[in-house]
């Protein structure tokens, strides 16, 4: 059993690993034939001066391989403009003629766009590329393309780089090696029967790792899947405004209207309700292993949980996420210590509050703080294993009440250095964890490394 | 007016945004006016969308804004909270184009 479990945790992280990397590069191109126009998608590295300098009468564009030149007439001049939310982006749209298709045989085009100019800068430029043309036959290449790019898979908590050396100052002056390690990769589809009848509308399978020096820190493993069900706690009225409101052509909804829906959809503190269900193996870590001690354990839980919302001038923010009931019920897969323990059963609850302030600019001393603390009520219904510290063994039972506190402080200073910015991080844990209970106290920090590579702001 | 895909998309994700955290507003939606104006150019970590939780909440968000033939597909799309968002308007183009030229 142990080397099943991590044989796949080792799987899932190879996955990981392989994440896809979107890295800033040359402009690209797109071109879409739909049923009453075709649409050209243009995307830039850079901001664009707004509004767009170019015009219709600055694009040219060629179907390849026929040469065929689009006549600079299908293109429909008013919709040659930046797209909302973004200075990297314009589209036009070019009408439904003949003279605006490409030839049997015809997959890539190229266009030329002249009169651009980017923000900042003065003069300005022309750009040429090629792109690919969609239709029916190969739009899904499209989708599949845009959603790898996507789901890069998350290997922590705050993926991209967080690389850290941490220094731990456990209870009683041992020191020694802690980390800890996250992995989650969400279900591309749900079975459709699961999906039809509201029982979820997400899921993912994934890892977590706790690993502190033996004896009073954390020991603790998990691997297993979630199903997930979000409910916006909004009016059925507000969101189909909303959606009238985006849909194309949407003219007939006044703006005040869905302006109206968005603020009542905003104005709810608690903005969802998510019930997580799933199956897990926990395990605790050890100089014996991962998984020593096992418990296979059906979880489900449901919680209520804010949007972010802005504090402090705006530069700062908080999310709470509130968990008034969960349920763990399981048994005892092995533990060669003891074999008292078999069923297990227990209630949790829990809550969990993230505060953040990002600088204003990019060039403060202090660049960002995050604070986050949770904490996990666990109370055991049935017996189960506890760790015995005087013989390392994990032959004690408990039942009862279990506390389970952590709280993160990480600050990011000083200036980038090159493609990363140093920051400094404490985490304070205190509390018990399944599957074998023992009081754990630690305090560490150490320096982390913030990736700033993707980052635009 | 003819109004592409891309724009289109764009207009839902930011909606979706403005619901899922209080770091982006919709100043109008007639012209589409967003705040932060760049918002599709920053990271889901820089607007406070940066756990599975708040993610949930977007996705569901995006979900509600388009036809229910989309919402398992969307629902089911993983996001890396350090990925920009314009890549989830990408892919939300790329999957209205597909239901279209299914029809």
């Amino acid at each position: 059993m142990k080397k099943i479990a991590f044989s796949v945790l080792l799987c899932l992280t190879a996955v990981a690993q392989e994440a896809i990397k979107t890295t800033p590069g040359s402009p690209e191109t797109h071109l879409i034939i739909r049923h009453a126009q075709s649409d050209v998608i243009v995307d830039l590295t850079r901001d664009l001066e707004s509004p767009l300098t170019a015009t219709a009468s600055d694009i040219q564009i060629t179907f390849l391989p026929s040469g065929k030149l689009v006549p600079q007439s299908s293109i429909d001049p008013a919709s040659v403009k930046l797209v909302a939310g973004t200075a990297r982006k314009f589209a036009f749209v070019l009408n439904a003629e003949a003279a605006a298709l490409p030839e049997a045989g015809d997959r890539t085009y190229q266009i030329e766009v002249r009169n651009m100019a980017y923000a900042g800068m003065a003069g300005r430029v022309s750009l040429k590329t090629t792109g690919t043309i969609y239709d029916a036959s190969n739009i899904k290449s499209l989708v599949e393309a845009t959603a790898q790019a996507l789901s890069s898979a998350k290997t922590t908590d705050e993926k991209n780089l967080f690389a850290g050396l941490d220094l731990v100052v456990p209870n009683r002056g041992r020191a020694g090696a802690q980390g800890d390690f996250v992995f989650n990769q969400s279900f591309s589809s749900l079975p459709r029967k699961i999906s039809s009848v509201g029982f979820a509308d997400s899921g993912s399978f994934g890892a977590r790792l706790k690993k502190g020096p033996l004896g009073n820190d954390p020991q603790h493993f998990s691997l297993g899947f979630s199903l997930r069900k979000t409910v916006l706690l909004a009016s059925r009225a507000d969101l189909n405004t909303l959606r009238a409101a985006t849909d194309p052509g949407a003219a007939h909804v006044p703006s005040e209207d869905a302006l109206h829906a968005l603020s009542n959809v905003r104005s709810h503190f608690w903005r969802a309700f998510l019930v997580d269900y799933g199956a897990q193996m926990e395990g605790n870590v050890s100089d014996r292993g991962i998984g020593n001690t096992s418990n296979a354990i059906f979880d489900s839980r449901a919680q209520v949980a804010t949007a972010a919302t802005p504090i402090l001038s705006e530069r700062g923010y908080f999310t709470l996420r509130l968990m008034p009931a969960g349920f763990e019920t399981g048994h005892n897969v092995s533990n060669p210590d003891s074999s008292t323990t078999r069923a297990i059963s227990r209630y949790k609850a829990g809550a969990e509050l993230h505060l953040f302030y990002q600088s204003k600019t990019d060039k403060t001393f202090i660049n960002r703080v995050e604070l986050a603390g949770a904490s996990i009520y666990r109370r055991l219904f049935l017996t189960e294993a506890a760790f015995k510290a005087a013989t390392k063994t994990n032959v004690n039972t408990t039942r009862g009440d279990k506390l389970w506190t952590q709280v993160d402080f990480k600050v990011f200073v000083g200036p980038r250095m090159g493609k990363v910015r140093p920051g400094l991080k404490t985490t304070y844990q205190r509390g018990y964890l399944p599957p074998v209970f023992a009081r754990t106290r630690t305090f560490s920090y150490g320096l982390v490394f913030e990736s700033m590579e993707g980052q635009t702001n | 007016m003819a109004e592409t895909l891309a724009e289109v998309a764009a207009k839902k994700t930011c909606t979706a945004l403005a619901q899922a955290t209080g770091k982006v507003t919709v100043l109008s939606f007639d012209p589409f006016q967003v705040e932060p104006a760049n918002v599709l150019d920053l990271t889901f970590k820089a607007v406070a969308i940066n756990d599975d939780v708040a993610i949930s909440i977007f996705k569901k968000a995006v979900a509600n804004l388009v036809d229910q033939s989309l919402q398992r597909k969307i629902m089911g799309q993983g996001v890396d909270p350090s990925s920009r968002i314009i890549l989830f308007s990408n892919f939300l183009e790329a999957l209205l184009a597909e239901q279209e030229l299914e029809r």
